[in-house]
């Protein structure tokens, strides 16, 4: 399942073309993930510290607790408006901008296979699979 | 059998061409997690890699891999979930909800942050959890888990955080 990254990014980085829709796809759900991503480890980090709770959450934003609910557990109906409703009240602010080109994404050193080297490390019969990625990881640098 | 000899026999099924390794679609992403899927579903996301639908999958096993946030229980809404728990059959679906039809992928966990996506269905031919169909799904699951996998049994956690780092529970 490993693709070439030039192929992959071809007709976004290429040329003029209509984009497939699979890519569009792809990125539209990438993007969800992200901001999904972003905004929620910062509720998860405020629950912790602050005690800030789901039900604090519903109050800051005059909706219904079931709302909030659904809004935490999926990025999938998001609106800018969902996004601008909880960027104030869990971070306290707002998204700031900038392009990351595709043309400048830089290469990954190492890829999932590389856990099956595993007779090739000093783990031990216990040593978990996340454990030796991180181990070869670090022989890469 | 040992982590290590489990270790072994992925890399048997890989040089076999039976499951397939996923690494992130953009290189610049990290690889977190660990996915494999099995030789269909491969099949399904490469065939389908112009289509919304797969696409959307294939999006979602990214985030999966590059260690992004997962939001995990049994909500309709949830990304990752456990099947019926109470029976710690270890089964595990991801759902892809967005656009219709949905897809739900199932598969096991090796370790944590290590899973095989074995098997999949559409989720309006899967109709509710305690339908023919969701019970033949799950069973396939298992027996592909077997005939690539026996005697070595997937992972079996007592909590979703067991199976997967970095999630957020609903």
């Amino acid at each position: 399942m490993t693709m070439s990254q030039t192929s992959f990014l071809t007709e976004i980085i290429g040329g003029n073309g209509t984009i497939s829709k699979g890519k569009l796809a792809y990125f539209r759900e990438r993007q969800r993930n992200r901001l999904y991503d972003f905004i929620v480890s910062r509720f998860l980090e405020k629950e912790r510290s602050e005690k800030f709770s789901k039900a604090d959450l519903a109050r800051r934003l005059n909706k219904e607790p079931a709302q909030i609910t659904r809004w935490l557990s999926t990025p999938g109906n998001w609106t800018l408006d969902t996004i601008s409703d909880l960027m104030l009240a869990v971070c306290g602010g707002e998204l700031e901008f900038k392009v990351a080109p595709f043309v400048n994404i830089k290469q990954r050193n190492s890829n999932s296979l590389e856990i099956l080297r595993v007779q090739n490390t000093p783990a031990s019969p216990t040593t978990k699979p996340t454990m030796i990625l991180k181990i070869l990881k670090h022989a890469n640098t | 059998m040992s982590i290590k000899e489990i270790l072994e026999i992925l890399k048997e099924r890989c040089d076999e061409k039976v499951i397939f390794p996923i690494d992130p679609s953009l290189s610049g992403d990290p690889i977190i997690r660990t996915l494999f899927v099995s030789a269909e579903i491969n099949t399904m996301l490469q065939d389908n890699a112009e289509g919304e639908v797969w696409s959307e999958v294939r999006a979602i096993m990214d985030t999966f891999v590059s260690g992004g946030l997962i939001s995990v229980g049994h909500k309709a809404t949830s990304r990752m979930a456990f099947l019926k728990p109470k029976k710690n059959e270890s089964v595990w679906e991801i759902r892809a909800t967005k656009p219709k039809p949905g897809i739900r992928i199932l598969g096991q966990f090796i370790e944590k942050d290590l899973f095989v996506a074995l098997v999949w269905g559409y989720r309006k031919d899967l109709k509710n959890y305690n339908s023919i169909a969701w019970k033949r799904i799950i069973r396939n699951c298992k027996v592909e888990w077997r005939k690539l996998f026996e005697p070595y049994e997937p992972l079996m956690g007592e909590t979703y955080n067991d199976y997967v780092s970095n999630i957020f529970l609903n």
